[in-house]
């Protein structure tokens, strides 16, 4: 249990890193997590070495592009927004209407793996958010 | 104590596409589980999450430009020439230390494949689909052989899943570490595993492993359990984190389900790696959570 | 395109070479080889790249304008010949080379050798 210098308590939730932990530990190749709001600020980050306040901002702006582009293209329903770089991948997934679950990896991601994981990940945080 | 058979599935596997010639794909289903391409049922290429490809060590190594490979891939796309030829013309790369290069990242897929969990393998013939293929193709015998003399050298001391911190200077001894020693070293922050070290670095994951033991066993590193919370809290079977069990018998590998598989070393058991209570994750890792309030007024998080 | 295999072979045919070998430093492992085959060779190899790394922390990891170049060991009837072939990639690779020194002069065979030696990677 920490406090910022605002005041603010933040409530420690284990829980939840324990299940952005759970998925680093189940996915080959995921480097780093973070869940941020919608509206760009962290929720609970373990980014590592990645500036976890920049990338909650792009995230979530990230996000709503992509899911205008697939509303834009008649595709239904968002499911994974994947930016792969030649160093790299970023994936972001929708979680519910509040927030953004960032997922960061390197080559060696096993996306296949990923896309099996993720759902169920993305449902636990869900619920933990609630 | 004899050296289990290392993944005897994957063995028979390609013992059976070998005696047919395949040309194609074996996919194997598992953890890390992987792809093995084969041209007439020798072993061309190895795509597995759990070690680096020949690209990923050509790039992250410095050894080949971003611009020196996209101009070969363009090239080599453009021409049907393949990737190999593309980069040897180009003089990003001698023939002979272009096949090296293969040769020991496809040792290294093999050994991370083979001594993971194997699930299911499945043959698939299909045109030759891989970036950078060994030609002519390799025996997959040999390669096995290489796998199970690696485990034997590693015996119990490290894992690719373990992950390091480095030890406070005062408590250092043994010799000053070379240039490649200095890199591991900075990569260790106690997130890292050593397949993610070997992926950071561009080197193979055995060899990290190698160094990983050293600079532990110079005292230059210690390993730390993964995950957050406290060393204390012990992880129920089927979430993820180190056992903390010691070994089991060889060849015995823990599948219990959602767990993580764990290789056996074939050796007598040990204790798999030495936890240092004093180090937690959170030293390495700070950790900002904040559980939105309905109705409450958040402000911007402070800076740390 | 000459591969690994060739290129051995050219140093194979060297008088007096009986084994040659490419080897990885950093894991030991036994790339491509030529020569007589025996069963223990890979561990024999391993042996060898711990020789390198060894001799490469005597010579001193700071100082990277002193490299190790090569290392002979000189038998009564052989000589090893264990020569670094610097990649920029990782920690090198080895070229050994084993001679029968009853069969050869091991002075010109080294040079032979030397000489070969880099058109491995080429």
């Amino acid at each position: 249990m920490r406090n910022d210098d605002e005041g603010v308590t933040l409530v420690t939730d284990g829980e939840l890193l324990a299940q952005m932990q759970a998925l680093r530990d189940k996915v080959t190749g995921i480097t780093g997590t973070a869940v941020a709001s919608r509206d760009g600020l962290i929720i609970t980050e373990d980014t590592g070495e990645v500036d976890a306040d920049n990338m909650a901002a792009l995230a979530a702006t990230s996000l709503a592009l992509a899911q205008r582009i697939a509303r834009e293209a008649g595709q239904g329903t968002l499911r994974e927004a994947v930016t792969r770089s030649s160093g790299g991948y970023v994936a972001l997934y929708a979680v519910g209407p509040t927030a953004v679950l960032v997922l960061i990896g390197d080559e060696g991601l096993d996306i296949a793996r990923l896309h099996r994981e993720s759902r169920a990940a993305v449902d636990k945080i869900e619920a933990l958010l609630r | 104590m004899a050296v289990p058979d290392v993944s005897g599935s994957l063995r028979e596997a390609l013992t059976a596409c070998a005696a047919g010639g395949l040309t194609g794909v074996l996919r194997v289903a598992g953890d890390p589980g992987g792809v093995v391409h084969l041209i007439d049922g020798g072993v061309a290429a190895i795509a597995t999450p759990g070690a680096p490809s020949a690209e990923v060590i050509l790039l992250r190594s410095g050894r080949v430009s971003e611009a020196g490979w996209d101009a070969a891939f363009t090239a080599s796309a453009a021409s049907g020439t393949s990737m190999c030829a593309e980069l040897v013309a180009s003089s990003a790369a001698g023939t002979g230390e272009l096949e090296a290069l293969l040769r020991i990242a496809l040792a290294d897929a093999m050994f991370v494949l083979a001594t993971g969990l194997v699930e299911e393998c499945e043959p698939r013939p299909s045109q030759v689909d891989c970036l950078l293929a060994l030609e002519p193709a390799a025996d997959f015998g040999p390669l096995l052989a290489e796998a199970a003399r690696r485990v034997r050298v590693l015996g119990a001391t490290v894992g690719e899943r373990d992950r390091f911190v480095v030890v406070p200077a005062a408590k250092r001894s043994g010799p000053p570490l070379s240039s490649g020693q200095d890199e591991i070293v900075t990569l260790a922050d106690g997130r890292r595993t050593a397949r993610d070290i070997a992926f950071a670095s561009g080197r193979g994951v055995y060899a990290t492993m190698l160094q990983l033991a050293r600079l532990r066993e110079a005292g230059v590193l210690t390993a730390v359990r993964s995950g957050p919370a406290s060393a204390a809290r012990e992880r129920a079977p089927g979430t993820a984190g180190p056992a903390a069990s010691a070994g089991s018998a060889a060849g015995d590998r823990s599948d219990a389900p959602g767990g993580l598989p764990r290789r056996e070393k074939g050796l007598p058991s040990l204790p798999r790696r030495t936890v240092d209570a004093r180090v937690n994750v959170s030293r390495t890792t700070p950790h900002r959570l904040l559980r939105p309030r309905s109705g409450g007024d958040v402000g911007p998080l402070g800076a740390e | 395109m000459p591969g690994l295999k060739e290129s051995l072979g050219q140093i194979l045919a060297v008088e007096g070479v009986r084994t040659v070998a490419l080897i990885d430093i950093a894991t030991g492992m036994v790339v491509r080889s030529a020569g007589a085959a025996e069963a223990r060779f890979p561990e024999a190899a391993a042996g060898v790249a711990d020789e390198v790394r060894l001799a490469r922390t005597a010579l001193g990891p700071g100082q990277r304008d002193d490299d190790l170049e090569e290392i002979a060991l000189t038998g009564t009837r052989s000589l090893q010949l264990s020569k670094v072939l610097d990649t920029g990639l990782g920690d090198g690779l080895l070229l050994f080379v084993d001679l029968d020194r009853s069969r050869s002069n091991v002075a010109l065979a080294s040079l032979l050798v030397s000489n070969l030696a880099s058109t491995v990677l080429a």
